[in-house]
């Protein structure tokens, strides 16, 4: 298929399926980090813009800032994101068209999108953008050097020409995958090597393209990584950075032995409650929670950690085979491995040779208790897309009104889908079906103007009630204006210490924002139950009102009281 | 692909027949129809069985020949390691099944061979596939199990012996939540949390003693031990159950008297102290640390104790040793009142005094000086005992050793603890 023709027609479906997102779809981002980061990068948090991402390499916060300059009001984090998954989906469609000419390759690249639009578009995540990016550079790259030389081709037409371009490309697309995530990327890394390895002999004939094109891939990624990584290691970013490892180790883990870790830390004289109140994501305090005594449990962590034994393993990655069964991408690589022995048997040995990657990779997540859905996915992903190069010409052709039929009925089916139940996606973390709005009865308008009308006080949040706020300020297409999130402060989170919040806390007079809820200008929402944790380390009596409730949302004022030596409690 | 079946009829031989001579009615035992793992090796067989006879046959030619002999002996042996393979996995599979039903191999050792013989007979004469059509048939079968699996995990349509011998083999995590049979046949055993209130005499001097990280070991010898140290005073012997593993809720349910509950969510508690205070007994507590400790100065006070006293604020802290003195002091004080004095030892707290890092430690010299510890505690109870005949001591652990490297952890049942009531 002509190189015009099959890029328009990738253009096309995938444009179908954006609109059908677009229209029928719950535009939202599909995880609350990137709800976060976007407003990080638009400042909603401080007086000016801040490209320190975290998960997401600093290069894409700063390669958006001009765009923000220039169009301040549209969320540019979110159309960054979706255009990365539109161009990766084209591309990949392209290659599908090219590969398989029209009549097939129309068929598959419409089932493709079909099948995976609404994961990657209307569950957009950084994770999943990375995986689709760097999948999409990978086949780029492959396809290019296969076809450089493609049996029977002159050596001026089309195809050696555009070789080069493609692989350039992939080289692009496979950096930006490197810069939305690190990990995903370099999970990527097996797959490619393993793919360009069954096209051992091609590479050797474009030895130089190849190796110029790997080594500015890695060069190009590695320089990036280093950069961003380097932004970090300042004076102004020290406290942030050092409370990331414990704060990843308390709130994510439930992989460890949890009531053995109260009692050894009960043991040693410190106090269980505080360790449960780290786990429960409240943790923004300078003093009783700096990051060396954070570090000081992880330490404890660290032994009750659940182990797999070796001998387990080929059962529980026979499991996990199972549970793959799940995920439309697994079935995805299952088909393209069936077409390669269709229709280039020598190279079948690609299926166990992917395989094995998969089960390599999946063993090392394994050990660490790790496996979830969307980064298995990203490996059937890679294992799918690297399979495309090599399938040889399909020697039966199909009718023409049947493709045509068929792909109408996709169409047809689809809009019908989307228009019935296009809010229902699959979970990233778990693969079930299901909406990505919450339950929730509380009219968030009451509460930002309740939080507006008293524009002297802070707020300070649990990280549920910090969650929440974002489903209800600006959708993701629209940027969260400088200072929208200024006076509400997660005491969780991976917010916390971050630089601009530091300031505005100081600006309030706030030095530790978890000793100083006493202070007359700081209101609590939803965390009512830290009275014990004030009168344990810092003050002789707390009492704590609660201000205001407002569906879900509870303000509570601290206040500290005169000590009467009452009838003494049970601290148990 | 009627030939697929002779591979998948002869796997499913080498699986069932086992299965069905050790057959019991009412067994609930899962098991696949065919071995995936003899099912691949058998296709494997007949692939090399027709290499070696396409390489034979041919007019021997000096240096070809010899080249063909070579491969020739090359293939035969990959056919023998493919049949000792087939035997192998058909034994790990009779195995398996014996070790579930708790049988000793016996007369059934013979099956796999039997077995095994039938089924290269029956592959004999089959045409050979690919090796293409070996990888896609053995690739298939495995995603149609997992489909079937999926769904209906009743009967599963492979067996994978190797992978389940290998999960069988795999060391279990110590089973030490509930007490072994023999242990409960030996010992009073008791869900009780009101153990002191059980056995305080109020006619007499009362002494509860708790000892610190006195768990039941598993090796019953090991307790056995620990317990002659009593021989001639223990009045009765026991181990009882603890909700947590924390010295500070062992410190407070062992004083407590009575629990009342209301209504409503909230609890009020009498503690023995108060109690006993209020009938003009003299109530002590004794602890040679420090009143922050566990944060004794927030609870204890509480408890309605007439005296309290911390070693450190006396010139300590207190080894065991002092403590004991101490009471034992008190204890000889000639006069009509009574008294109940609770202790809590520190000797055999964790992390042990002396040792850096509670977790690298080396094991066995934490055993041994855990040992040693608890014995010398526990003899200056019995001298006490031995010494005031006349006084009821109650002593009990307060939770298994916790805080030290897991390995010597799991030599102790979790949160059972030991008590002895003495004289």
């Amino acid at each position: 298929m002509p190189f015009k023709r099959a890029i328009l027609f990738s253009v096309i479906i995938n444009l179908f399926f954006l609109v059908l997102c677009f229209v029928f779809g719950d535009i939202k981002f599909g995880a609350i980090d990137d709800y976060f980061m976007a407003a990080v990068l638009t400042g909603a948090h401080g007086t000016d813009y801040n490209p320190h991402l975290l998960f997401v390499n600093a290069i894409y916060g700063y390669a958006l800032l001009p765009l923000y300059h220039l169009f301040p009001k549209v969320g540019w984090y979110y159309v960054g994101e979706m255009f990365a998954v539109f161009v990766s989906f084209v591309a990949i469609g392209y290659v599908l068209l090219r590969r398989c000419g029209e009549r097939w390759g129309m068929l598959f690249a419409t089932l493709f999108v079909a099948m995976f639009a609404s994961d990657f578009y209307l569950v957009l995540q950084f994770t999943q953008c990375a995986s689709i990016l760097s999948a999409a550079g990978m086949l780029l790259f492959a396809y290019g050097v296969v076809e450089r030389f493609a049996a029977g081709a002159p050596s001026n037409d089309m195809k050696t020409r555009g070789a080069v371009p493609m692989v350039v490309l992939g080289v692009i697309l496979l950096l930006w995958g490197s810069l939305m995530r690190w990990q995903a990327f370099l999970m990527g890394m097996p797959f490619f090597c393993v793919g360009l390895l069954f096209h051992s002999r091609k590479c050797w004939k474009s030895r130089w393209l190849v190796i110029v094109g790997v080594a500015a891939m890695f060069v190009g990624a590695y320089a990036m990584h280093y950069f961003d990584a380097s932004l970090y290691k300042n004076t102004e970013y020290a406290p942030y950075v050092d409370i990331q490892g414990p704060r990843a180790t308390l709130g994510d883990g439930s992989n460890y032995n949890q009531n053995a870790v109260y009692e050894d830390l009960e043991e040693m004289g410190k106090s269980g409650k505080d360790y449960q109140m780290l786990t429960n994501w409240v943790f923004y305090d300078t003093e009783i929670f700096a990051a060396d005594s954070m570090r000081a449990i992880t330490d404890v962590i660290a032994h009750y950690r659940d182990k797999n034994e070796r001998g387990d393993l080929p059962r529980l990655l026979l499991d996990a085979l199972g549970h793959s069964l799940h995920s439309p991408l697994f079935w995805t690589w299952f088909f393209f491995c069936l077409l390669i022995f269709v229709t280039n048997r020598k190279k079948f040995l690609y299926l166990w040779a992917s395989l094995a990657v998969v089960f390599y990779l999946m063993s090392i997540l394994i050990g660490m208790n790790r496996l979830v859905y969307r980064v298995e996915s990203g490996f059937w992903l890679y294992a799918a897309v690297l399979a495309i190069p090599l399938w040889e010409r399909f020697r039966f052709e199909l009718p023409r009104k049947l493709v045509v039929a068929v792909v109408a009925l996709i169409a047809v089916v689809n809009v019908f889908s989307y228009a019935t139940s296009g809010e229902l996606v699959r979970d990233p973390s778990t693969g079930k079906s299901r909406t990505i709005a919450i339950e929730d009865s509380t009219d968030y308008k009451q509460v930002f103007d309740y939080i507006d009308s008293e524009p002297d006080k802070m707020f300070l949040l649990s990280m549920n009630a910090y969650m929440r706020f974002s489903h209800h300020k600006n959708p993701p297409y629209l940027a969260e204006p400088i200072g929208a999130f200024r006076r509400t402060v997660s005491l969780g989170y991976w917010t916390p210490y971050l630089p601009e919040i530091t300031q505005t806390l100081a600006e309030f007079g706030i030095k530790n924002p978890i000793k100083d809820v006493v202070h007359d200008n700081v209101i609590v929402v939803n965390v009512g139950d830290m009275v014990d944790f004030l009168q344990r380390h810092y003050y002789d009596s707390v009492v704590v009102d609660t201000l205001k409730v407002i569906g879900e949302m509870n303000f509570f004022k601290y206040r500290l009281v005169q000590s009467t030596d009452s009838v003494a409690k049970e601290v148990e | 692909m009627n030939r697929l079946l002779y591979p998948l009829v002869a796997s499913a031989l080498v699986t069932i027949v086992p299965f069905l001579l050790t057959f019991e009615k009412g067994q609930d035992i899962i098991r696949g129809l065919f071995g995936f793992e003899e099912f691949f090796l058998l296709m494997l067989f007949v692939f090399v069985k027709d290499k070696i006879q396409a390489c034979s046959g041919h007019a021997p030619e000096s240096l070809r020949a010899i080249c063909k002999s070579a491969k020739q002996s090359l293939l035969i042996l990959a056919l023998v390691i493919i049949v000792v393979a087939l035997l192998a996995v058909a034994w790990l599979d009779l195995q398996n099944l014996l070790a579930i039903k708790g049988w000793s191999t016996g007369w059934y050792g013979v099956v796999p061979f039997v077995t095994c013989g039938m089924a290269i007979a029956m592959m004999w004469k089959v045409k050979p596939f690919s090796m293409s059509a070996i990888s896609f048939i053995v690739f298939v079968t495995l995603i149609t199990h997992l489909f079937a699996y999926n769904h209906y995990a009743a009967q599963p349509l492979s067996q994978f012996p190797v992978v389940d011998y290998m999960s069988r083999m795999a060391p279990k995590p110590v089973a030490r939540n509930d007490l072994s049979e023999s242990f409960k046949s030996k010992y009073l055993t008791t869900d009780s949390a009101s153990i002191t209130r059980n056995f305080i005499d109020t006619a007499r001097t009362n002494v509860v003693v708790l000892v610190e990280s006195w768990g039941v070991p598993l090796d019953t010898n090991r307790f056995v031990e620990q317990l002659r140290i009593f021989d001639g005073i223990a009045m009765q012997v026991g181990v009882h159950h603890r909700m947590y593993s924390r010295t500070r809720t062992a410190e407070r349910e062992d004083l407590i008297y009575m629990v009342k509950r209301d209504s409503t969510v909230h609890r009020d508690t009498t503690f023995l102290p108060q109690v006993m205070q209020s009938r003009g007994v003299k109530t002590l507590f004794v602890y040679g640390g420090d009143s922050l400790e566990q944060m004794r100065n927030r609870y204890i006070r509480n408890t309605g104790f007439g005296e309290v006293l911390y070693g450190a604020v006396n010139g300590g802290p207190w080894s065991d040793r002092e403590s004991a003195k101490l009471i034992d002091s008190l204890l000889s004080v000639q006069d009509s009142v009574l008294r109940f004095i609770a202790w809590t030892s520190r000797d055999t707290k964790f992390p042990l005094h002396g040792f850096k890092d509670p977790y690298k430690i080396d094991v066995a010299a934490v055993n041994s000086a855990y040992t040693e510890r608890l014995a010398g505690t526990l003899q200056l109870v019995a001298n006490l005992a031995k010494k005031h005949p006349d006084v009821r001591f109650i002593v009990q652990g307060d939770h298994n050793p916790i805080l030290s490297p897991i390995k010597f952890q799991e030599m102790f049942y979790k949160r059972w603890v030991p008590f002895v009531v003495l004289n």
